[in-house]
């Protein structure tokens, strides 16, 4: 009994367990009498693993790394950030749906041994058809943002594209788009590939897109704690994306908290991360002249959104 | 000179042409019909990062980017 309530508190935290699951009735079906009661046996304690409800768990973080997709069993995934940050369970599919994947599953075979001539070519190409400012992201953070007339896109991760729609820039979704033959091919030929159609026809990326779910869970509207302990995770995340130079993403997350705070009971707690997310776009912008108006007109939502919410 | 960027394994190959020389568009323009049959898509660049898709070889392009059928992934 007592190990149950230590595995049910592990899950749950530190609750009153009120009452223990009813005895099996196996021997009176069998026998007809009543089971014999027995004297209860003193057992050494059990060396167990913490006990970590998948789906709780899952559905606790905001971010999972992809590790193995296991079919019909679920994907391998290890938690990013929550209670049980660092927790490798196996989630039902479905589930991913809420919280942002990171792909950390091995990298196809042809790849763990690129051609060195062509990933230089492929690299050329690309950064031929790249912004000054998008080749700094990829090089500081691995990813860059690209930004049309219909949304904002971040290209850099593998089956791991994030699209912002322009009519929606605060919403976040993971997509997977790839070229035919893509791997046989130096990956940065695919990301130029994309740049070229993403400047041209964007709506070639999207309607062949696989589309999953929104990057992360909407705070609650009325549960203060709760709009609490949602802010300290995306906190988190805003520094972490910070540290590692990757301004922009670290801009759109505070406008994407500005966004959703205004739909909750505490409306005014919006307007100081919509300041901080127009201040860090400025700053951007300021560090790429020849780039800055370009900038300033592809984030004219967020650069307003702080006028919209007042003093 | 006018180029094709033509991505394949070996990071893209190149195909390029001269104006002023009749043989190079030739080449160009056969590659350029061959490359169409095979469902890739030519994008012309007009600017740093303006591209727009064209549907004739026009040796007075200066740039060619092909990019092979996008596909869900």
């Amino acid at each position: 009994m007592t190990a149950t309530v230590d595995a049910v508190r592990a899950v749950f935290g530190d609750v009153e367990v009120v009452a223990a699951p009813p005895a099996p009735a196996a021997d009176r079906h069998r026998t007809g009498r009543a089971p014999t009661r027995r004297p209860p046996v003193e057992r050494p304690p059990v060396e167990r693993p913490p006990a970590v409800d998948a789906t709780t768990a899952v559905l606790g973080a905001t971010a999972v790394d992809l590790l193995e997709d296991l079919g019909p069993a679920g994907c391998l995934v290890r938690l990013a950030d929550g209670t049980h940050a660092g927790a490798e369970v196996v989630v039902p599919a479905e589930h991913l749906g809420r919280v942002a994947v990171r792909d950390e599953r091995p990298p196809p075979l042809h790849r763990q041994r690129p051609d060195p001539a062509a990933e230089t070519r492929a690299e050329a190409l690309l950064a031929s058809v790249l912004r000054p400012s998008q080749r700094h992201q990829r090089a500081v953070a691995g990813t860059f943002w690209v930004h049309n007339r219909h949304g904002w896109y971040r290209l850099g991760a593998l089956y791991d594209l994030r699209v912002r729609a322009a009519r929606r820039p605060w919403v976040e979704r993971s997509v997977c788009v790839v070229s035919e033959g893509y791997a046989q091919r130096p990956v940065a030929d695919l990301w130029a590939e994309l740049v070229v159609v993403l400047a041209a026809d964007p709506t070639r990326v999207t309607a062949v897109a696989n589309w999953n779910g929104e990057d992360r869970p909407r705070p609650p509207a009325t549960d203060r704690v709760g709009v609490t302990r949602w802010l300290e995770q995306v906190r988190s995340e805003f520094h972490r994306r910070r540290a590692e130079g990757d301004e922009l993403h670290a801009a759109y997350l505070a406008y994407d908290v500005a966004h959703r705070l205004e739909l909750t009971d505490r409306p005014r707690w919006a307007r100081p991360y919509a300041v901080r997310a127009a201040e860090l776009v400025d700053a951007w912008a300021a560090r790429w002249p020849d780039e800055r108006h370009q900038l300033l007109d592809a984030h004219e939502a967020l650069l307003a959104l702080p006028h919209r919410l007042g003093t | 000179m006018g180029t094709m960027a033509i991505p394949d394994h070996t990071g893209h190959r190149e195909v390029r042409w001269t104006p002023e020389d009749a043989p190079s568009i030739a080449e160009a323009a056969e590659a350029f019909s061959q490359l169409a049959t095979q469902r890739l898509v030519p994008f012309a660049r007009t600017g740093l990062d303006d591209f727009h898709q064209v549907r004739d070889f026009d040796p007075a392009v200066d740039e060619i980017v092909w990019v092979r059928p996008l596909q869900g992934g």
